[in-house]
């Protein structure tokens, strides 16, 4: 791979990196939401500084540059991530209507108990 | 029996009042709750005014997530029947006694139908029609039961019923897959011919540019609901 493109790569990992530590230390984002982006940007930064290893994987499955293969890695995991937060929405939006509805039952029944 | 009328109401001010008031041509005793389903306009307000029995949502959960409220409701209070009831005035009260003998009959689900006979000469397009087909259709093949009119919001269940809804209810369009989940763990569903008016007031939940997208969520979901649930016993939940 070209050092310029490898060097381009790195620092944007790293700049990546430090945004999720600056997210962390102000608690905008917990921290076992953020380990699954550190762990694929670590990933990727080591496949980018070693890409000699990927070389083999390359030629048997007939990728035409390392980068690519390491861009098809990136985009994998990446599916993975988004279809987790998907689920995660689809729990989170079945949790607000279960507390939405026993809220406003509760709010009913204490409206009729007022009333009594 | 106790009974509860469910009245579903997004953006309904100015059909809900009389919804409300026309259950008085039902001529068996019931209660009603209205479910204000986290209006815009001044449903809440007419509620209010109007001294009527409601629950305020206080987000938009859509229609499932409002009619299930209902059924928690009737959960809680310990109702034999409940019944569902549109709030945009298109049912007619004078059925729900209909709807409610059937039950005393023994059926578990009771559907106010509009195809069953040809007393109702509800109006439909094409479109309509032939997707009503192709649900009917559908749940017969996945459970063996012709429905006639799968898509009506007009139905009645019983306490076994609601315990089930209670629990778990589809968030949006929910009359047909609901329909094939009763069927599958082993309960009766029986239709009752009905007339409903075309609406009073407001739009039809379901605008023409949504129904491409309506006709694959249901069909997927009748879908999955007969697999789901295949070879559960009645008792067996």
């Amino acid at each position: 791979m070209d050092i310029k493109l490898k060097i381009f790569l790195l620092i944007i990992c790293v700049i990546f990196c430090f945004y999720i530590y600056q997210k962390i230390r102000k608690e905008q984002l917990q921290l076992r939401h953020s380990l699954i982006w550190l762990v694929t940007l670590f990933l990727l930064m080591l496949l980018t500084i070693f890409d000699e290893l990927l070389v083999p994987l390359k030629v048997f499955l007939g990728f035409e540059t390392t980068s690519n293969m390491i861009f098809l890695i990136g985009f994998f995991i990446i599916t993975l991530i988004i279809f987790s937060l998907t689920l995660k929405i689809s729990l989170l939006q079945m949790n607000v209507i279960t507390l939405t509805q026993e809220v406003a039952i509760m709010k009913k029944e204490i409206s009729k108990r007022g009333r009594n | 029996m106790k009974v509860l009328i469910i009245i579903p109401a997004y953006n309904e001010e100015l059909s809900i009042a009389k919804t409300v008031k026309s259950l008085s041509h039902a001529t068996i005793d019931i209660d009603y709750i209205v479910i204000n389903d986290g209006s815009k306009d001044k449903t809440r307000e007419v509620l209010i005014n109007e001294k009527l029995n409601f629950i305020d949502l206080p987000n938009n959960l859509g229609i499932g997530g409002a009619v299930q409220t209902g059924y928690k409701y009737a959960l809680e209070n310990d109702y034999d029947v409940a019944i569902q009831f549109d709030g945009d005035g298109q049912h007619d009260a004078k059925y729900i006694k209909d709807l409610v003998c059937e039950i005393e009959e023994g059926a578990n689900m009771v559907i106010g139908s509009r195809y069953i006979s040809e007393l109702s000469e509800f109006k439909s397009t094409f479109m309509r029609r032939f997707g009503k087909n192709l649900l009917s259709s559908l749940i017969k093949m996945v459970t063996g039961n012709k429905i006639y009119d799968p898509t009506s919001g007009f139905r009645a269940v019983d306490r076994s019923i609601i315990q089930i809804f209670a629990k778990r209810y589809p968030i949006d369009y929910p009359e047909p897959d609901t329909i094939v989940e009763v069927l599958k763990k082993g309960f009766s569903v029986t239709e009752i011919p009905v007339k409903m008016k075309s609406r009073e007031a407001g739009k039809s939940s379901i605008s023409p540019l949504k129904s491409g997208y309506y006709m694959l969520k249901v069909s997927f979901s009748i879908i999955i609901a007969g697999l789901n649930t295949k070879g559960v016993a009645k008792d067996g939940h």
